[in-house]
């Protein structure tokens, strides 16, 4: 059962002692070791970390792209511990959109067909439209027709943005978005990010080792060796402050 | 950077340890390519050495005196018109013989097995033996024995020697009696056969199956009297001494025989006029011609399918390439892993290559001395050829790798290094399918962009099972080819009546002499009519020749009548109607004129060679090319005039063809009986054999499709990984990846077809066009592709690779997703 906060709204996503331990060479690994987070609607809440950290084991969970070993996980309100690989498969059709740090474009398909390719799978109607009011939205309207390696590396990652707006899912995981830009691109994809999260009211999870991007965060949950160490408010920073 | 060889060594080996399924499955793609090429390559000269052997053995004859139809000479006078040339020390031996068309009836209980056939009476010699066969029968042209016991040395009983091919089609064994046309019986002691007899000719040079037209070796004393012969021959073989000149001896001999025995219409023939032999050696050297391009074909199809394969595994490592090129290391220590990786391929390939051709050595050495009808096989497995292809196929994977580590090792470091480099390096030619207002949304134009994406590998795959489709096609639409000019050949002889029955007669008959009438009984016929049949050459101004069979039209009521295609029937007696295909060897068309090159009759048992100026009134519609037909008219041109030497029978109502060929068999004056369809009929058989070798290529080739296209399909999956976990991390069914996976591989597959029908009609066009037009003119084969041979191909093609995807479920669905998604390459 979803509990509500006590400001009464249910959180999008709820992680209750949440753990992901791994048995390799004879010992074990803590990944994640009871792990306690909840999310809601339009917070962009970023992970850091250092390397080793579980940061992004804990997207993966949340993401359903792993298992967690204990605790539950609901999303949306509904638990998906114990949930069928076919159920796994919808929820993140229906409930998620990934951003990845090598953008993961298809490169047979041009901007606008890798951006309808997330409205595809989340069944949207009129996906093509969907599509090209996304990709206008993140300001690549006009490089539509062209393919992956026609475009530079943020024109990329906001395609790869888009794709994950495109299927209109209220969560969006996004790991090291900005790991392979430069700093100017960089503060770009934030800048979209955030106002992704405050216009559409999409969850965003931002997994990074960088300090220095958590700043734009209304969130900061800090995760060592395997466990939340720090899960703070944080007053965004203007991106005109970051320095990388 | 001093590392020494056991590092790289001690790399490839773990690379091979992570790689080995598919050091293995390229391996096993160029071992079929090896096996295959190598041991098809023995063919000819087995064939050639068994040739040899056999033809050497029984002694084949130099020269052959050969009477016309119905032309006899008294015993001992060829022998000695033969001794009394000049220059006749030059002869080794000459023996004279007595061949005769009959009708052989060996039935028994159980059996009934009655056909055309010939009685050889042949003067016999001490029996020898020869590697372990005996040899029996005269000194040239002998008999070599495979079962039973041969021919008496002395005698003249009916003992005969059967040929064992027909023995075996109609389960026949010796000891065992059979009758013969006229009601004389043979005391079959034992199955052997002689040179002239390896292939089966059936009368007037036409083709019968092994089933369908049998020989008897008697004495020569025993044939005549079982003819009705007594005292007469029609044939000499004659053997010559080292160095004598055949073709002086010929001309002085058909001089001599000429002034001896006029009216004794005659040819000498060469041992290089044996139709069968003809056939044995040509067919060997077209056949290997055939099995050359065949071979080449699945070669360059595993060749295309490893190069393919190796390229992509060696462009994998690229970025590893590249980083070791940014620490310092020589290129040319770089180049030794993706090259060890090529040597391991190469290893693999050629040890199982040696296994598989050493299998297929084996298959086509059993297939050789069953198919083969000679008693002396030479079937030594030819190592320097075997040894020609597998050094082809060691250097394929060696160059395979080379191409794409020179390409490797051009890149810059920091191109190399770069992440996403070959995801993200380009479109291939997808953009101009971006252009084409396709259905369906973005994953339902995924796989037709990824076909796209990469032209070079797509277009190395689709060669590379062309190839082997096209083996298959060619293959298959060679029986296709055969069977169509058989069902033409059919349809044009039972046009008018489908149960017709060719009554050969004894000899030249007045069409209303006594023995005829009993064949209007109705009990024996519901209709007859008598025609003309008999071997002629015609001959074009250019001097162009070929071997015909001219038929007259039939006297009495019609029961077959040829019909023109072009031109018109023959109606004058100089007219004739030839075969479309005759036409075309001869350059002449309607209207055109021909030399008739025929016996004419000029008394009784007496023929001259005539050569009459004709006219072609047409060409008709049966696609044999020998057959050709003259007016009732034509039988005066041949000195002929109100004589028959065949009869057109249709058996009465209810009378099957057994019974009506068990009543004719022993009325007076009938030789043979046979279908009208025999010739098709044979030949029909003769492609049942023929189809066991195209199944068992067929099949290899199908093999190898599949293999290519695993292999394919197992590195696309790898190079894909990250697409398809990007894919399941937004949700996508793992059938929907595999449907697209299917999808693409189906289009690549369905080119694959296309190209491999394309390049299989060029082969066998070729095949039909000019190497079955030299070893068998006579047939005219007809082009043709079934639907079935299509079929085949589409399953070849594109069901081999759209299954092919199938084989990756397991890997997709075990997919480690988000460590697919962080590894960068």
């Amino acid at each position: 059962m979803p509990r509500p906060d006590r400001d009464g709204s249910e959180p999008l996503i709820d992680l209750r002692g949440v753990s992901r331990h791994y048995e390799i060479g004879g010992g074990t690994v803590k990944a994640l070791d009871e792990v306690d987070l909840r999310v809601h609607p339009g917070e962009f809440v970023v992970i850091l970390g250092a390397s080793g950290s579980g940061k992004t084991t804990l997207l993966n969970v949340i993401g359903a792209l792993d298992t967690p070993t204990a605790g539950s996980l609901l999303i949306g309100g509904r638990e998906i511990t114990g949930a069928s690989r076919r159920e796994l498969f919808a929820l993140r059709r229906h409930e998620i959109g990934f951003i990845f740090q090598s953008f993961n474009l298809f490169p047979g398909l041009t901007a606008l067909e890798n951006v309808q390719f997330g409205a595809d799978v989340a069944a949207r109607p009129d996906p093509r439209a969907a599509a090209r009011d996304v990709l206008e939205r993140v300001g690549l309207g006009d490089r539509a027709p062209h393919f992956p390696h026609e475009l530079s590396g943020g024109e990329q990652q906001r395609v790869a943005i888009a794709r994950a707006l495109a299927a209109g899912n209220p969560i969006v995981l996004a790991d090291e978005p900005t790991g392979e830009l430069d700093f100017a691109t960089g503060v770009q994809i934030l800048e979209l990010l955030h106002d992704v999260t405050h216009t559409a009211g999409t969850a965003v999870l931002v997994v990074t080792h960088n300090r220095e991007i958590a700043r734009v965060a209304d969130r900061i949950v800090e995760l060592s060796s395997g466990g939340i160490v720090a899960d703070e408010p944080n007053v965004p920073a203007a991106m005109s402050d970051l320095r990388w | 950077m001093a590392r020494g060889p056991r590092f790289w060594l001690r790399w490839s080996w773990r690379d091979l340890r992570t790689r080995w399924p598919l050091v293995v499955a390229i391996g096993l793609l160029l071992a079929g390519g090896i096996g295959l090429a190598a041991g098809l390559a023995s063919m000819r000269d087995w064939r050639i050495g068994s040739n040899d052997a056999s033809f050497g053995a029984l002694r084949v004859h130099d020269l052959r005196v050969e009477a016309e139809e119905g032309a006899y000479a008294p015993a001992g006078a060829l022998e000695r018109a033969a001794s009394r040339i000049a220059g006749a020390d030059g002869i080794a031996a000459a023996t004279e013989r007595l061949i005769s068309p009959t009708q052989i009836d060996a039935s028994a209980a159980g059996r009934t097995v009655i056909t055309p056939g010939q009685i050889i009476g042949v003067e016999t010699e001490p029996a020898r033996e020869v590697d372990g066969v005996e040899v029996s029968g005269p000194s040239v042209d002998s008999i070599a024995i495979r079962d039973g016991r041969g021919l008496p040395a002395r005698g003249d009983e009916p003992v005969g020697v059967l040929d064992p091919q027909y023995a075996d089609e109609n389960g026949i064994e010796a000891p065992a009696r059979i009758r013969v046309a006229g009601g004389g019986t043979v005391a079959v002691s034992g199955l052997g056969n002689s040179p002239e007899t390896f292939i089966v000719i059936g009368p007037g040079g036409s083709f019968s199956s092994e089933a369908d037209f049998g020989t008897v070796f008697v004495p020569l004393a025993a044939a005549q009297r079982l003819t009705g012969r007594r005292d007469q021959v029609n044939d000499l073989a004659i053997a010559l001494e080292p160095g004598a000149d055949p073709e002086r001896i010929a001309a002085r001999l058909e001089r001599r025989i000429g002034r001896e025995l006029p009216g004794f219409a005659m040819s000498v023939t060469t041992t290089a006029d044996i139709d069968g032999r003809r056939i044995l050696y040509d067919d060997a050297d077209n056949d290997q011609q055939l099995f050359d391009v065949f071979a080449f074909l699945i070669l360059a199809g595993a060749a295309f399918g490893a190069f393919n394969l190796i390229s992509r595994t060696v462009e994998a490592q690229r970025r590893e390439i590249g980083i070791g090129m940014a620490l310092g290391v020589e290129r040319r220590r770089l180049a030794v892993r993706p090259l060890l990786l090529g040597l391991q391929i190469a290893i693999v390939g050629v040890a199982l290559g040696v296994l598989v051709g050493m299998a297929v050595n084996a298959w086509l050495r059993g297939l050789l001395i069953d198919q083969l009808p000679l008693p002396f096989v030479d079937s030594d497995v030819r190592w320097g050829r075997f040894a020609a292809r597998a050094a082809i196929g060691f250097a394929i994977p060696l160059l395979a790798a080379g191409w794409p580590v020179w390409r490797g090792l051009r890149v810059t470091p920091i191109e190399a290094i770069r992440v996403g480099f070959r995801t993200a390096r380009g479109g291939g030619l997808a953009p101009l399918l971006a252009r084409l207002p396709l259905p369906g949304g973005s994953l339902a134009q995924m796989p037709s962009r990824n076909v796209m994406r990469a032209p070079r590998r797509t277009l190395l795959t689709v060669l590379a099972s062309a190839a082997v489709i096209s083996v298959a096609v060619s293959m298959s639409g060679m029986l296709d080819s055969f069977r169509a000019t058989v069902d033409r050949n059919d349809a044009e002889e039972l046009r008018m009546a489908p149960d017709r029955l060719a009554v050969n007669l004894a000899g030249f008959m007045p069409a209303d002499a006594p023995e005829l009438r009993g064949l209007d009984d109705p009990a024996v016929a519901e209709r007859t009519a008598g025609r003309l049949a008999l071997p002629a050459t015609l001959r074009s101004p250019g001097g162009e020749e070929i071997e015909v069979v001219v038929e007259t039209a039939p006297a009495g009521t019609p029961i077959w009548s040829p019909r023109a295609s072009a031109g018109s029937p023959p109606r004058g007696p100089r007219e004739i109607l030839i075969a479309a295909s005759a036409a075309t060897d001869l350059d002449v068309e309607p209207g055109g004129r021909l030399t008739l090159i025929h016996p004419e009759r000029i008394g009784r048992d007496r023929f001259r060679t005539a050569a009459t100026p004709v006219t072609v009134s047409g060409t008709h519609a049966d696609p044999f090319r020998f057959p050709a037909f003259m007016s009732a008219a034509g039988a005066a041109t041949l000195g002929l005039d109100g004589w028959i030497n065949a009869i057109d029978l249709v058996p009465p109502r209810g009378v099957d063809e057994d019974a009506a060929k068990r009543a004719l068999l022993t009325r007076p004056g009938v030789a043979t009986i046979e279908s009208a369809s025999a010739l098709g009929d044979a030949l029909e058989q003769g492609l049942d054999e023929f189809a066991a070798v195209i199944r068992v290529v067929v099949a290899i080739a199908i093999v190898l499709v599949l293999l290519i296209a695993f292999n394919a399909t197992a590195i696309s999956s790898d190079e894909r990984a990250r697409e398809y976990a990007t894919m399941f991390a937004y949700g996508v069914p793992v059938r929907t990846v595999l449907r697209m996976a299917v999808i693409e591989s189906l289009i690549i597959g369905l080119l694959a077809t296309a190209a491999g029908i394309g390049l299989g009609l060029l082969i066998l066009s070729w095949v039909i066009n000019v190497s079955l037009e030299e070893v068998l003119p006579e047939l005219g084969i007809v082009g043709s592709l079934s639907f079935g041979t299509l079929v085949l191909a589409a399953i070849a093609g594109a069901g081999a690779m759209a299954l092919a995807p199938l084989l990756t479920v397991r890997r997709l669905r075990r997919m480690d997703v988000p460590s697919t998604l962080r590894v960068v390459e």
